[in-house]
Protein backbone atom coordinates (compact mmCIF):
# COMPACT_ATOMS: atom_id res chain seq x y z
CA UNK A 1 0.00 0.00 0.00
CA UNK A 2 2.45 2.52 1.35
CA UNK A 3 4.54 1.85 -1.98
CA UNK A 4 1.56 1.82 -3.70
CA UNK A 5 1.25 5.93 -3.10
CA UNK A 6 4.68 6.75 -3.49
CA UNK A 7 4.70 4.99 -6.54
CA UNK A 8 1.71 7.05 -7.47
CA UNK A 9 3.45 10.48 -6.66
CA UNK A 10 6.67 9.62 -8.51
CA UNK A 11 4.17 8.33 -11.48
CA UNK A 12 2.51 11.61 -11.51
CA UNK A 13 2.99 14.28 -14.07
CA UNK A 14 4.41 17.44 -12.02
CA UNK A 15 6.61 14.86 -9.76
CA UNK A 16 8.56 14.24 -13.52
CA UNK A 17 8.35 17.29 -14.48
CA UNK A 18 10.47 18.32 -11.72
CA UNK A 19 12.52 15.48 -10.98
CA UNK A 20 12.42 13.10 -13.83
CA UNK A 21 13.17 10.09 -12.59
CA UNK A 22 10.91 8.15 -10.49
CA UNK A 23 11.85 6.08 -7.13
CA UNK A 24 15.58 4.75 -8.09
CA UNK A 25 15.00 0.91 -7.91
CA UNK A 26 16.76 0.04 -11.16
CA UNK A 27 20.36 0.54 -11.91
CA UNK A 28 19.39 2.55 -15.38
CA UNK A 29 17.44 4.80 -12.35
CA UNK A 30 19.96 5.37 -10.04
CA UNK A 31 22.44 6.75 -12.99
CA UNK A 32 19.78 8.76 -14.05
CA UNK A 33 18.89 10.02 -10.69
CA UNK A 34 22.95 11.30 -10.47
CA UNK A 35 22.62 12.12 -14.35
CA UNK A 36 20.34 14.48 -14.45
CA UNK A 37 19.74 16.28 -11.38
CA UNK A 38 21.54 19.86 -11.19
CA UNK A 39 23.28 19.58 -7.87
CA UNK A 40 23.86 16.13 -8.13
CA UNK A 41 25.14 15.85 -11.71
CA UNK A 42 29.09 17.37 -10.31
CA UNK A 43 29.17 13.84 -9.24
CA UNK A 44 30.12 10.58 -11.04
CA UNK A 45 27.65 8.19 -11.94
CA UNK A 46 29.86 5.58 -10.73
CA UNK A 47 32.88 5.29 -8.25
CA UNK A 48 35.80 3.33 -7.49
CA UNK A 49 35.12 1.60 -4.22
CA UNK A 50 38.16 2.79 -2.45
CA UNK A 51 37.25 6.45 -3.28
CA UNK A 52 34.57 5.64 -0.45
CA UNK A 53 36.82 4.30 2.14
CA UNK A 54 36.91 6.76 5.10
CA UNK A 55 40.27 5.92 6.21
CA UNK A 56 41.78 7.21 3.18
CA UNK A 57 40.36 10.84 2.36
CA UNK A 58 38.55 11.31 6.24
CA UNK A 59 36.13 12.96 4.40
CA UNK A 60 38.47 16.37 5.31
CA UNK A 61 38.02 18.10 1.87
CA UNK A 62 34.26 16.97 1.83
CA UNK A 63 34.15 18.71 5.29
CA UNK A 64 35.89 21.83 4.47
CA UNK A 65 33.13 22.33 1.51
CA UNK A 66 30.47 21.88 3.96
CA UNK A 67 31.94 23.99 6.40
CA UNK A 68 32.39 26.65 3.66
CA UNK A 69 28.94 26.55 2.89
CA UNK A 70 27.47 26.53 6.71
CA UNK A 71 29.75 29.94 6.69
CA UNK A 72 28.15 31.03 3.80
CA UNK A 73 24.68 30.84 5.09
CA UNK A 74 25.05 31.87 8.68
CA UNK A 75 27.23 35.25 6.75
CA UNK A 76 24.48 35.95 4.81
CA UNK A 77 22.01 35.72 8.07
CA UNK A 78 24.74 37.97 9.84
CA UNK A 79 24.79 41.17 7.66
CA UNK A 80 21.07 41.37 8.41
CA UNK A 81 21.87 42.37 11.62
CA UNK A 82 25.59 44.20 11.05
CA UNK A 83 26.45 47.75 10.21
CA UNK A 84 30.34 48.03 8.81
CA UNK A 85 31.16 51.31 10.96
CA UNK A 86 33.33 52.03 13.81
CA UNK A 87 30.30 53.51 15.79
CA UNK A 88 28.31 50.42 15.31
CA UNK A 89 30.05 47.10 14.56
CA UNK A 90 30.73 46.28 17.82
CA UNK A 91 27.04 47.01 19.33
CA UNK A 92 25.56 45.48 16.48
CA UNK A 93 27.67 42.75 17.83
CA UNK A 94 26.37 42.81 21.32
CA UNK A 95 22.96 42.95 20.62
CA UNK A 96 23.13 39.93 18.79
CA UNK A 97 22.80 38.61 22.03
CA UNK A 98 18.99 40.02 22.02
CA UNK A 99 17.81 38.45 18.84
CA UNK A 100 16.26 35.41 18.69
CA UNK A 101 19.01 32.67 17.39
CA UNK A 102 21.35 35.55 17.39
CA UNK A 103 24.17 34.35 19.37
CA UNK A 104 23.81 30.41 17.94
CA UNK A 105 24.23 32.00 14.32
CA UNK A 106 27.43 34.05 15.53
CA UNK A 107 28.57 30.75 17.18
CA UNK A 108 28.42 28.93 14.28
CA UNK A 109 29.89 31.35 12.05
CA UNK A 110 32.68 31.41 14.43
CA UNK A 111 33.52 27.87 15.19
CA UNK A 112 32.56 26.99 11.23
CA UNK A 113 35.42 29.86 10.39
CA UNK A 114 38.14 28.03 12.85
CA UNK A 115 36.98 24.35 11.95
CA UNK A 116 37.20 25.37 8.51
CA UNK A 117 41.07 26.41 8.82
CA UNK A 118 41.51 23.19 11.03
CA UNK A 119 40.02 21.09 8.03
CA UNK A 120 41.49 22.54 4.81
CA UNK A 121 44.99 22.47 6.57
CA UNK A 122 44.71 18.47 7.54
CA UNK A 123 43.24 17.78 3.65
CA UNK A 124 46.38 19.02 3.22
CA UNK A 125 48.63 16.75 4.96
CA UNK A 126 46.37 13.81 4.13
CA UNK A 127 47.18 14.68 0.29
CA UNK A 128 50.48 14.68 0.92
CA UNK A 129 51.00 11.57 3.02
CA UNK A 130 49.01 9.51 0.47
CA UNK A 131 50.92 10.99 -2.22
CA UNK A 132 47.78 11.94 -4.16
CA UNK A 133 50.08 15.25 -5.51
CA UNK A 134 51.32 13.03 -7.96
CA UNK A 135 50.74 13.84 -11.87
CA UNK A 136 48.31 14.45 -13.15
CA UNK A 137 47.22 16.24 -10.08
CA UNK A 138 49.77 18.55 -9.62
CA UNK A 139 47.60 21.36 -10.59
CA UNK A 140 44.89 20.45 -8.15
CA UNK A 141 47.68 20.81 -5.84
CA UNK A 142 48.85 24.15 -6.55
CA UNK A 143 45.10 25.55 -6.19
CA UNK A 144 44.49 23.69 -3.26
CA UNK A 145 47.35 25.74 -2.05
CA UNK A 146 45.74 28.80 -2.90
CA UNK A 147 42.51 27.72 -1.35
CA UNK A 148 44.51 27.24 2.28
CA UNK A 149 45.59 30.66 1.44
CA UNK A 150 42.32 32.23 0.69
CA UNK A 151 41.00 30.28 3.50
CA UNK A 152 43.31 32.12 6.22
CA UNK A 153 42.44 35.22 4.44
CA UNK A 154 39.12 34.57 4.98
CA UNK A 155 39.70 33.99 8.34
CA UNK A 156 41.73 37.09 9.20
CA UNK A 157 39.51 39.98 7.53
CA UNK A 158 36.54 38.55 9.11
CA UNK A 159 38.88 38.87 12.58
CA UNK A 160 38.50 42.63 11.95
CA UNK A 161 34.56 42.66 12.20
CA UNK A 162 33.19 42.96 15.43
CA UNK A 163 35.81 45.90 16.04
CA UNK A 164 36.50 44.69 19.37
CA UNK A 165 39.85 44.46 21.56
CA UNK A 166 40.82 41.08 19.52
CA UNK A 167 40.12 42.48 15.96
CA UNK A 168 41.82 46.31 16.40
CA UNK A 169 45.14 44.99 17.75
CA UNK A 170 45.12 41.89 15.74
CA UNK A 171 44.88 43.77 12.89
CA UNK A 172 47.29 46.72 13.59
CA UNK A 173 50.08 43.91 14.28
CA UNK A 174 49.10 41.89 11.31
CA UNK A 175 49.36 45.24 9.17
CA UNK A 176 52.52 46.20 10.58
CA UNK A 177 54.31 43.16 9.76
CA UNK A 178 53.35 43.51 6.35
CA UNK A 179 55.22 47.03 6.35
CA UNK A 180 58.69 45.03 6.64
CA UNK A 181 57.86 43.96 3.59
CA UNK A 182 61.00 45.28 1.28
CA UNK A 183 60.65 48.19 -0.90
CA UNK A 184 56.66 48.42 -0.80
CA UNK A 185 55.28 47.65 2.74
CA UNK A 186 54.66 51.01 3.75
CA UNK A 187 51.95 50.85 0.48
CA UNK A 188 50.80 47.54 1.13
CA UNK A 189 49.50 48.55 4.40
CA UNK A 190 48.24 52.04 3.64
CA UNK A 191 46.14 50.40 0.75
CA UNK A 192 44.61 47.68 2.92
CA UNK A 193 44.05 49.76 5.66
CA UNK A 194 42.98 52.69 3.51
CA UNK A 195 44.41 54.77 5.70
CA UNK A 196 47.16 55.24 8.12
CA UNK A 197 45.84 53.18 11.22
CA UNK A 198 43.30 51.02 11.64
CA UNK A 199 40.06 52.88 11.80
CA UNK A 200 36.94 53.02 9.85
CA UNK A 201 38.23 52.97 6.20
CA UNK A 202 40.09 49.85 7.04
CA UNK A 203 37.05 47.71 8.74
CA UNK A 204 35.14 48.80 4.97
CA UNK A 205 37.55 47.68 3.44
CA UNK A 206 37.83 44.26 5.41
CA UNK A 207 34.44 44.10 5.55
CA UNK A 208 33.67 44.28 1.72
CA UNK A 209 36.83 41.63 1.26
CA UNK A 210 34.99 39.48 4.00
CA UNK A 211 31.87 39.40 2.78
CA UNK A 212 32.04 39.20 -1.16
CA UNK A 213 35.69 39.42 -2.84
CA UNK A 214 37.33 36.35 -0.89
CA UNK A 215 33.93 34.24 -0.93
CA UNK A 216 33.60 34.54 -4.68
CA UNK A 217 36.86 33.94 -5.32
CA UNK A 218 37.37 30.83 -3.22
CA UNK A 219 33.72 29.64 -4.53
CA UNK A 220 35.40 29.59 -7.83
CA UNK A 221 38.37 28.19 -7.23
CA UNK A 222 36.51 25.21 -5.37
CA UNK A 223 34.72 24.72 -8.35
CA UNK A 224 37.81 24.21 -10.45
CA UNK A 225 39.30 22.05 -7.59
CA UNK A 226 36.52 19.97 -7.75
CA UNK A 227 35.60 19.86 -11.40
CA UNK A 228 39.59 18.53 -11.19
CA UNK A 229 39.54 15.75 -9.23
CA UNK A 230 36.42 14.12 -11.60
CA UNK A 231 38.88 14.98 -14.26
CA UNK A 232 41.64 13.16 -12.97
CA UNK A 233 39.48 10.09 -12.56
CA UNK A 234 38.15 11.00 -8.91
CA UNK A 235 40.26 10.18 -5.97
CA UNK A 236 43.61 8.74 -6.43
CA UNK A 237 44.63 5.23 -5.77
CA UNK A 238 46.09 3.96 -3.09
CA UNK A 239 49.46 3.94 -2.44
CA UNK B 1 13.88 -26.51 -19.56
CA UNK B 2 17.13 -28.62 -21.06
CA UNK B 3 15.55 -28.09 -24.33
CA UNK B 4 14.64 -24.18 -23.69
CA UNK B 5 18.42 -23.57 -22.78
CA UNK B 6 19.33 -25.23 -25.64
CA UNK B 7 17.49 -22.60 -27.70
CA UNK B 8 19.30 -20.07 -25.85
CA UNK B 9 22.65 -20.90 -25.93
CA UNK B 10 22.97 -22.32 -29.79
CA UNK B 11 26.78 -22.01 -31.03
CA UNK B 12 27.33 -20.31 -33.91
CA UNK B 13 30.80 -21.89 -35.29
CA UNK B 14 31.66 -19.21 -37.00
CA UNK B 15 31.66 -16.64 -33.67
CA UNK B 16 33.89 -16.32 -31.29
CA UNK B 17 31.57 -15.64 -28.59
CA UNK B 18 28.33 -16.41 -27.62
CA UNK B 19 25.69 -16.29 -24.55
CA UNK B 20 26.89 -18.16 -21.69
CA UNK B 21 24.51 -17.96 -19.07
CA UNK B 22 21.61 -15.39 -17.79
CA UNK B 23 22.07 -13.99 -14.79
CA UNK B 24 19.45 -11.77 -12.48
CA UNK B 25 19.41 -8.35 -12.26
CA UNK B 26 18.04 -4.83 -12.78
CA UNK B 27 20.89 -3.73 -15.34
CA UNK B 28 23.17 -5.11 -17.68
CA UNK B 29 25.85 -4.88 -14.90
CA UNK B 30 27.55 -8.00 -14.02
CA UNK B 31 28.78 -8.08 -9.89
CA UNK B 32 32.17 -6.25 -10.37
CA UNK B 33 33.57 -3.70 -13.07
CA UNK B 34 36.81 -4.47 -14.16
CA UNK B 35 37.56 -1.07 -11.94
CA UNK B 36 35.77 -1.85 -8.78
CA UNK B 37 33.08 0.32 -9.07
CA UNK B 38 29.43 1.39 -6.41
CA UNK B 39 26.93 3.15 -8.30
CA UNK B 40 27.28 6.90 -6.53
CA UNK B 41 23.49 6.81 -5.50
CA UNK B 42 23.53 5.53 -3.03
CA UNK B 43 26.52 4.13 -2.11
CA UNK B 44 28.17 8.10 -1.91
CA UNK B 45 25.17 9.61 -1.19
CA UNK B 46 24.65 8.00 1.64
CA UNK B 47 27.69 8.65 3.17
CA UNK B 48 27.94 12.12 2.45
CA UNK B 49 24.93 12.47 4.38
CA UNK B 50 25.15 10.77 7.57
CA UNK B 51 28.33 13.07 7.67
CA UNK B 52 27.10 16.78 6.85
CA UNK B 53 24.30 15.37 9.37
CA UNK B 54 27.24 14.73 11.67
CA UNK B 55 29.23 17.75 11.25
CA UNK B 56 26.88 20.04 11.31
CA UNK B 57 25.14 18.32 14.40
CA UNK B 58 28.44 18.48 16.04
CA UNK B 59 28.75 22.20 15.17
CA UNK B 60 25.14 23.22 16.49
CA UNK B 61 26.35 20.93 19.40
CA UNK B 62 29.36 23.69 20.27
CA UNK B 63 27.84 26.55 19.14
CA UNK B 64 25.33 26.04 21.95
CA UNK B 65 27.65 25.13 24.64
CA UNK B 66 30.56 27.34 23.98
CA UNK B 67 29.89 31.29 23.14
CA UNK B 68 32.34 33.18 20.87
CA UNK B 69 34.73 35.37 22.29
CA UNK B 70 34.08 39.49 22.69
CA UNK B 71 36.28 41.26 24.31
CA UNK B 72 36.02 44.99 25.04
CA UNK B 73 34.98 48.18 22.44
CA UNK B 74 38.52 48.48 20.27
CA UNK B 75 40.18 50.92 21.74
CA UNK B 76 43.34 52.47 19.99
CA UNK B 77 44.88 53.40 23.20
CA UNK B 78 45.38 50.48 25.18
CA UNK B 79 46.87 47.09 24.09
CA UNK B 80 45.23 43.99 25.70
CA UNK B 81 48.43 41.98 27.64
CA UNK B 82 48.67 39.59 26.04
CA UNK B 83 47.92 40.83 22.37
CA UNK B 84 47.74 38.02 20.74
CA UNK B 85 47.19 37.27 16.77
CA UNK B 86 44.40 34.75 16.00
CA UNK B 87 45.71 31.14 16.82
CA UNK B 88 46.64 30.06 13.23
CA UNK B 89 49.11 33.42 13.36
CA UNK B 90 50.65 32.35 16.76
CA UNK B 91 53.17 30.30 15.85
CA UNK B 92 54.45 33.06 13.67
CA UNK B 93 54.02 35.82 16.34
CA UNK B 94 56.00 33.43 18.50
CA UNK B 95 58.98 33.10 15.90
CA UNK B 96 58.14 37.12 15.54
CA UNK B 97 59.70 37.57 19.53
CA UNK B 98 62.83 35.40 18.80
CA UNK B 99 64.16 38.09 16.49
CA UNK B 100 64.11 41.95 15.60
CA UNK B 101 63.74 41.59 12.07
CA UNK B 102 60.15 40.71 11.88
CA UNK B 103 60.40 40.72 8.29
CA UNK B 104 62.55 36.63 8.39
CA UNK B 105 59.55 34.64 10.69
CA UNK B 106 57.01 37.10 8.75
CA UNK B 107 57.30 37.09 5.39
CA UNK B 108 60.55 35.61 4.34
CA UNK B 109 59.67 31.83 6.08
CA UNK B 110 55.78 31.63 5.35
CA UNK B 111 57.13 32.85 1.48
CA UNK B 112 59.28 30.20 1.35
CA UNK B 113 57.12 26.98 2.47
CA UNK B 114 54.28 28.46 0.36
CA UNK B 115 56.46 28.40 -2.79
CA UNK B 116 58.00 25.04 -1.31
CA UNK B 117 54.70 23.48 -1.11
CA UNK B 118 53.72 24.42 -4.80
CA UNK B 119 56.92 23.06 -5.83
CA UNK B 120 56.61 19.41 -4.08
CA UNK B 121 54.30 17.61 -7.03
CA UNK B 122 57.00 19.44 -9.50
CA UNK B 123 59.95 18.08 -8.03
CA UNK B 124 58.77 14.90 -6.73
CA UNK B 125 57.93 12.81 -10.14
CA UNK B 126 59.64 10.24 -11.92
CA UNK B 127 63.44 11.26 -13.07
CA UNK B 128 64.18 11.44 -16.49
CA UNK B 129 67.09 13.21 -16.85
CA UNK B 130 70.29 12.61 -14.87
CA UNK B 131 69.86 16.19 -13.70
CA UNK B 132 66.03 15.59 -12.58
CA UNK B 133 67.85 12.53 -10.91
CA UNK B 134 70.02 14.37 -8.74
CA UNK B 135 67.36 17.08 -7.90
CA UNK B 136 65.33 14.09 -6.67
CA UNK B 137 67.52 12.15 -4.60
CA UNK B 138 68.31 15.94 -2.83
CA UNK B 139 64.91 17.00 -2.26
CA UNK B 140 62.75 13.99 -2.55
CA UNK B 141 65.08 10.75 -1.66
CA UNK B 142 64.36 8.18 -4.26
CA UNK B 143 61.23 6.51 -4.59
CA UNK B 144 59.96 6.57 -0.99
CA UNK B 145 60.66 10.29 -0.79
CA UNK B 146 61.98 9.49 2.92
CA UNK B 147 63.53 13.34 2.50
CA UNK B 148 60.19 14.86 1.67
CA UNK B 149 58.41 13.03 4.27
CA UNK B 150 60.94 14.24 6.67
CA UNK B 151 60.55 17.86 5.84
CA UNK B 152 56.97 17.73 5.61
CA UNK B 153 56.37 16.10 9.12
CA UNK B 154 58.92 18.18 10.32
CA UNK B 155 57.00 21.39 8.70
CA UNK B 156 54.31 20.36 10.33
CA UNK B 157 55.23 19.66 13.84
CA UNK B 158 57.40 22.65 14.03
CA UNK B 159 54.09 24.62 13.09
CA UNK B 160 52.42 22.61 15.85
CA UNK B 161 54.73 23.54 18.41
CA UNK B 162 55.23 27.07 18.14
CA UNK B 163 51.75 27.65 17.50
CA UNK B 164 51.15 25.86 20.55
CA UNK B 165 53.70 27.69 22.53
CA UNK B 166 52.13 30.94 21.56
CA UNK B 167 48.70 30.43 22.06
CA UNK B 168 48.65 28.53 25.52
CA UNK B 169 51.94 29.14 27.32
CA UNK B 170 52.48 33.17 26.64
CA UNK B 171 50.92 35.30 29.23
CA UNK B 172 51.80 38.97 30.45
CA UNK B 173 54.44 40.73 27.99
CA UNK B 174 54.92 37.83 26.40
CA UNK B 175 56.81 36.02 29.26
CA UNK B 176 56.88 32.27 29.43
CA UNK B 177 53.54 30.79 31.63
CA UNK B 178 51.93 27.23 32.28
CA UNK B 179 48.44 27.08 31.20
CA UNK B 180 46.99 25.13 34.16
CA UNK B 181 48.65 27.44 36.54
CA UNK C 1 52.44 28.53 -46.91
CA UNK C 2 52.27 32.03 -47.29
CA UNK C 3 55.70 32.92 -46.75
CA UNK C 4 57.11 31.63 -49.87
CA UNK C 5 55.27 33.93 -52.31
CA UNK C 6 56.81 37.52 -53.07
CA UNK C 7 54.84 39.57 -51.33
CA UNK C 8 54.85 37.97 -47.52
CA UNK C 9 59.04 38.56 -47.65
CA UNK C 10 57.61 42.57 -47.06
CA UNK C 11 59.31 42.70 -43.24
CA UNK C 12 55.54 43.04 -41.78
CA UNK C 13 52.91 41.66 -43.70
CA UNK C 14 49.69 43.47 -43.05
CA UNK C 15 47.62 40.47 -41.54
CA UNK C 16 50.64 40.43 -38.98
CA UNK C 17 50.85 44.12 -38.63
CA UNK C 18 46.60 44.11 -37.88
CA UNK C 19 47.24 41.09 -35.25
CA UNK C 20 49.61 42.97 -33.95
CA UNK C 21 47.40 46.29 -33.58
CA UNK C 22 44.54 43.95 -32.06
CA UNK C 23 47.12 42.46 -29.84
CA UNK C 24 48.55 46.01 -28.08
CA UNK C 25 44.86 47.32 -28.04
CA UNK C 26 43.73 44.42 -25.72
CA UNK C 27 47.13 44.90 -23.97
CA UNK C 28 45.90 48.58 -23.52
CA UNK C 29 42.61 47.87 -22.37
CA UNK C 30 43.50 45.64 -19.91
CA UNK C 31 46.57 47.31 -18.26
CA UNK C 32 43.75 50.04 -18.03
CA UNK C 33 41.22 47.66 -16.37
CA UNK C 34 43.74 46.84 -13.87
CA UNK C 35 45.53 50.19 -13.58
CA UNK C 36 41.99 51.88 -13.27
CA UNK C 37 41.06 49.42 -10.36
CA UNK C 38 44.04 50.38 -8.47
CA UNK C 39 43.79 53.82 -8.74
CA UNK C 40 39.99 53.77 -8.01
CA UNK C 41 41.01 51.79 -4.58
CA UNK C 42 43.84 53.53 -3.61
CA UNK C 43 42.84 55.26 -0.64
CA UNK C 44 42.33 59.29 -0.51
CA UNK C 45 44.94 61.01 2.01
CA UNK C 46 42.63 62.56 4.33
CA UNK C 47 43.47 66.30 4.60
CA UNK C 48 43.57 67.84 7.95
CA UNK C 49 43.56 65.45 10.53
CA UNK C 50 42.61 65.54 14.54
CA UNK C 51 45.17 68.46 16.31
CA UNK C 52 48.50 66.88 16.66
CA UNK C 53 50.21 69.86 19.22
CA UNK C 54 49.07 69.63 22.83
CA UNK C 55 50.10 71.10 25.61
CA UNK C 56 51.96 68.62 28.47
CA UNK C 57 51.74 70.96 31.50
CA UNK C 58 54.19 73.48 33.09
CA UNK C 59 57.49 72.42 33.40
CA UNK C 60 57.55 73.00 37.58
CA UNK C 61 54.70 70.35 37.19
CA UNK C 62 57.21 67.38 36.43
CA UNK C 63 59.53 65.90 39.06
CA UNK C 64 63.08 65.31 37.89
CA UNK C 65 63.49 61.25 36.90
CA UNK C 66 59.91 60.84 36.01
CA UNK C 67 58.17 58.86 33.43
CA UNK C 68 54.43 60.45 32.62
CA UNK C 69 52.12 58.75 30.28
CA UNK C 70 49.90 60.45 28.28
CA UNK C 71 47.39 58.04 27.19
CA UNK C 72 44.75 59.94 25.17
CA UNK C 73 47.68 61.32 23.41
CA UNK C 74 49.87 58.01 23.03
CA UNK C 75 52.65 59.65 24.51
CA UNK C 76 55.78 59.30 27.12
CA UNK C 77 57.03 62.58 29.01
CA UNK C 78 60.32 62.03 30.39
CA UNK C 79 61.51 64.94 32.98
CA UNK C 80 65.79 64.53 33.00
CA UNK C 81 67.64 66.91 35.24
CA UNK C 82 68.61 69.40 31.95
CA UNK C 83 65.30 69.05 30.45
CA UNK C 84 62.64 66.91 28.59
CA UNK C 85 62.14 64.13 26.19
CA UNK C 86 58.68 63.12 24.53
CA UNK C 87 58.76 59.75 23.52
CA UNK C 88 55.52 58.07 21.30
CA UNK C 89 54.14 55.27 23.40
CA UNK C 90 53.64 53.44 20.31
CA UNK C 91 55.77 50.28 19.98
CA UNK C 92 58.11 50.34 16.76
CA UNK C 93 57.99 46.77 16.31
CA UNK C 94 54.90 46.50 15.51
CA UNK C 95 52.70 49.47 16.64
CA UNK C 96 51.43 48.16 19.81
CA UNK C 97 51.01 50.43 22.45
CA UNK C 98 54.24 50.18 25.31
CA UNK C 99 53.17 50.61 29.03
CA UNK C 100 55.45 52.09 31.31
CA UNK C 101 56.15 49.77 34.60
CA UNK C 102 56.77 52.09 37.68
CA UNK C 103 58.13 49.23 39.98
CA UNK C 104 61.12 47.92 37.52
CA UNK C 105 61.36 51.43 36.08
CA UNK C 106 60.88 50.13 32.15
CA UNK C 107 58.77 50.38 29.21
CA UNK C 108 57.03 46.63 28.27
CA UNK C 109 55.46 45.79 25.39
CA UNK C 110 52.17 43.66 25.52
CA UNK C 111 52.69 42.23 22.25
CA UNK C 112 56.07 40.17 21.79
CA UNK C 113 57.49 41.27 25.43
CA UNK C 114 60.62 43.94 24.53
CA UNK C 115 61.54 46.04 27.55
CA UNK C 116 63.10 49.62 26.91
CA UNK C 117 64.77 51.49 29.91
CA UNK C 118 63.55 55.05 30.95
CA UNK C 119 65.45 56.74 27.82
CA UNK C 120 63.35 53.98 25.41
CA UNK C 121 66.44 52.39 24.19
CA UNK C 122 65.75 48.96 23.75
CA UNK C 123 66.57 46.40 26.47
CA UNK C 124 65.56 42.99 25.14
CA UNK C 125 63.24 41.93 22.96
CA UNK C 126 62.62 41.93 19.02
CA UNK C 127 62.48 46.09 18.20
CA UNK C 128 64.74 47.15 15.97
CA UNK C 129 64.94 50.52 17.40
CA UNK C 130 64.30 52.55 20.31
CA UNK C 131 60.85 54.41 20.75
CA UNK C 132 60.62 57.36 18.13
CA UNK C 133 60.93 61.30 19.90
CA UNK C 134 58.50 63.73 19.15
CA UNK C 135 58.74 67.40 18.81
CA UNK C 136 58.81 69.57 22.57
CA UNK C 137 59.17 72.55 22.70
CA UNK C 138 59.03 74.77 25.69
CA UNK C 139 57.20 77.80 25.08
CA UNK C 140 56.61 80.58 28.42
CA UNK C 141 57.33 77.80 30.94
CA UNK C 142 54.65 75.49 29.66
CA UNK C 143 55.85 71.81 27.98
CA UNK C 144 54.15 71.77 23.89
CA UNK C 145 54.67 68.56 22.20
CA UNK C 146 53.69 68.48 18.15
CA UNK C 147 53.03 64.48 17.12
CA UNK C 148 52.91 65.13 13.39
CA UNK C 149 55.31 63.33 12.12
CA UNK C 150 57.44 60.61 14.89
CA UNK C 151 61.11 61.13 14.62
CA UNK C 152 62.98 57.71 14.26
CA UNK C 153 66.73 57.38 15.81
CA UNK C 154 68.96 54.78 16.42
CA UNK C 155 70.48 55.34 20.37
CA UNK C 156 69.85 57.85 22.86
CA UNK C 157 71.97 61.08 22.72
CA UNK C 158 71.81 63.53 25.31
CA UNK C 159 71.47 66.35 22.36
CA UNK C 160 68.21 64.58 21.96
CA UNK C 161 66.76 66.06 25.72
CA UNK C 162 64.84 69.31 25.12
CA UNK C 163 66.79 72.28 27.38
CA UNK C 164 64.82 73.88 29.94
C1 LIG D 1 38.80 25.29 0.66
C2 LIG D 1 39.61 24.32 0.73
C3 LIG D 1 39.47 22.93 0.07
C4 LIG D 1 38.35 22.22 -0.26
C5 LIG D 1 36.91 22.61 -0.03
C6 LIG D 1 38.80 20.99 -0.87
C7 LIG D 1 37.96 19.97 -1.31
C8 LIG D 1 38.39 18.75 -1.82
C9 LIG D 1 37.57 17.59 -1.99
C10 LIG D 1 36.09 17.50 -1.64
C11 LIG D 1 38.35 16.59 -2.50
C12 LIG D 1 37.94 15.15 -2.73
C13 LIG D 1 38.73 14.20 -1.81
C14 LIG D 1 38.67 14.46 -0.34
O1 LIG D 1 37.61 14.81 0.20
O2 LIG D 1 39.73 14.35 0.31
C15 LIG D 1 39.68 17.16 -2.70
C16 LIG D 1 40.76 16.49 -3.24
C17 LIG D 1 42.04 17.03 -3.39
N1 LIG D 1 42.49 18.19 -2.81
FE1 LIG D 1 41.34 19.57 -1.91
N2 LIG D 1 40.17 20.98 -0.93
C18 LIG D 1 40.63 22.16 -0.36
C19 LIG D 1 41.94 22.52 -0.18
C20 LIG D 1 43.04 21.79 -0.64
C21 LIG D 1 44.42 22.02 -0.26
C22 LIG D 1 44.87 23.05 0.76
C23 LIG D 1 45.18 21.11 -0.97
C24 LIG D 1 46.66 20.91 -0.97
C25 LIG D 1 47.54 21.81 -0.92
C26 LIG D 1 44.27 20.33 -1.80
C27 LIG D 1 44.66 19.35 -2.70
C28 LIG D 1 43.84 18.35 -3.16
C29 LIG D 1 44.23 17.27 -4.04
C30 LIG D 1 45.64 17.08 -4.68
C31 LIG D 1 43.11 16.43 -4.19
C32 LIG D 1 43.03 15.13 -4.98
C33 LIG D 1 43.25 14.06 -3.94
C34 LIG D 1 43.13 12.67 -4.48
O3 LIG D 1 42.88 12.51 -5.67
O4 LIG D 1 43.31 11.75 -3.65
N3 LIG D 1 42.98 20.75 -1.55
N4 LIG D 1 39.67 18.48 -2.26
S1 LIG E 1 54.78 45.33 19.03
FE1 LIG E 1 55.96 45.82 20.74
S2 LIG E 1 57.24 44.11 20.89
FE2 LIG E 1 56.17 43.67 19.06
Amino acid sequence: MKKRILQRISDSAVWRSIFRTGIPDTDLKRSMLMFHNFFLHIFPVKMKRHGLQFSYTFCLGGISCLLFIVLTITGILLMFHYTPSIERAYFDMQALALIFNGKILRNLHRWAAHGMVVTVFLHMVRVFYTRSYRPPREFNWVIGIGLLILTLALSYTGYLLPWDQLAYWGITVGTTIMTYTPFIGNYVRFFLLGADEVGHEALLRFYVVHCVELPLIIGALMAVHFWRVRKDGGISGLL
Amino acid sequence: MDKNQDKVFVKDPNKTYGLMEIVEGTSPMVEKAPEDTVDTFPHYIILLTICSLAVTFALLLISLFFDAPLEDLANPLITPNPGKAPWYFTGIQELIHYTNKPVIPAIIIPLLIIVWLILIPYIDRKPLTPFASLFNRIFIGGEKRRILIYLFTLFIFGALIFTIIGSLFRGENWSFVLPWK
Amino acid sequence: MDDKTPVEKKPISRRRLIAYAWIGAAAIVIGELIFGTFAFLWPRRKGTKVETVFIVGKVTDFKVGEVIPFRKERTFILRTEGGFLAMSAICPHLRCIVNWNEVLKKFECPCHGVKFNRNGEVLEGPPPRPLDLYKLQIVAGNVVVDRVSPIERRKFESSQVIKI
